[in-house]
């Protein structure tokens, strides 16, 4: 299992662009989608380290895996996501999954691909985002802390120690 | 553009990458194409090589290995990790059943030449389920589920 990193961002910011860039497959979709394309994808890179080779040698294996890193794309977010605008709450629930986050930030002009924002301002673009997460992540910490209790109250000896109950 | 500063609420790492020279790099199936590209633009590698780096660079994740005569292989695990947490990217059981991790030092294994040598030298060593992962570790996990 590699390592999972999804690719967030505002609409229109290069995400899609980056992530096809990166998975080396050259364009796939992107290119002013501001619909919203609602899929996600993935693409695997695998991680160059040239200790792999050392030891490989050193064990005489029959076979060398590197690991991957895997990116995942995850369609833009909006003001207001974690709320349900646009296609928010889809994409945040992605989000839950991957191990780390990727945060693409607009920093070109460009005059002939629209900002959802109507103009460039990495910062503010930056902490939009944030407060989407930070907000959908109170969310789910919520949801979990209650089906916890729920599972300790039933007995469950795991539930139980985790959420400090008798 | 304004410019100001920005601390992320959260630990975070920043890399300039311009998506569309990486799209045009992408393009180039030839890796001496893709170099030639990158030095006409004054790079001496891709953003795709520079975001890799950054995840291990600001110690986001760390890679430990197995190694046998089957394969060898590596693995990814958060930083911080504990040994059973590292079983567990390799198979849910191991971390379940977690019983030691037989840890050796990368630089150890190299400097012995291999398990059999790191173990009679004495670098093998016994960690348990509270031991944090280090970066490069060659290990074998003992379970039983």
């Amino acid at each position: 299992m590699g390592f999972n990193c999804g690719i967030v961002g505002l609409p229109n910011v290069g995400k899609s662009t980056l992530f096809n860039a990166l998975d080396g497959d050259g364009p796939g979709r992107s290119g002013e989608l501001s619909v919203l394309h609602d899929r996600t994808e993935f693409g695997r890179v695998a991680v160059p380290d040239p200790r792999l080779g050392e030891l490989a040698s050193i064990a005489s294996s029959a076979k060398v895996v590197p690991t991957y890193l895997e990116f995942v794309d995850i369609a833009g977010l909006v003001r207001g996501a974690s709320k349900g605008e646009g296609l928010g709450n889809k994409f945040l629930s992605h989000i839950r999954e991957v191990d780390a986050i990727c945060h693409v930030l607009r920093c070109f002009d460009g005059g002939e691909v629209t900002h959802v924002e109507g103009s460039i301002d990495p910062v503010r673009d930056a902490e939009i985002v944030e407060t989407e997460l930070l907000t959908r992540r109170s969310g789910i910490h919520g949801a979990a802390s209650r089906y916890g209790s729920k599972r300790a109250k039933g007995g469950d000896r795991e539930a139980r120690a985790q959420t400090g109950s008798p | 553009m304004p410019s100001r500063p920005w601390r992320p609420k959260v630990g975070a790492a920043a890399v300039v990458v311009s998506a569309e020279i990486e799209a045009e790099v992408a393009q180039l199936d030839d890796l001496n194409e893709r170099l030639e590209f990158l030095e006409g633009l004054g790079l001496d590698e891709t953003g795709l090589s520079r975001v890799i780096r950054a995840d291990t660079n600001f110690l986001i994740s760390l890679p430990f290995f197995t190694c046998g005569p089957k394969e060898t292989r590596a693995w990814t695990v958060a930083q911080g990790a504990t040994a059973p947490e590292a079983a567990g990217r390799i198979h849910s059981d191991f971390q379940k059943g977690f019983i030691r991790a037989e840890t050796i030092a990368y630089d150890d294994y190299l400097e012995h030449a291999g398990e059999q040598g790191a173990k009679d030298a004495g670098r093998m060593r016994q960690e348990g389920k509270d031991y944090i992962t280090k970066d490069g570790d060659v290990m074998l996990f003992r379970f039983n589920v």
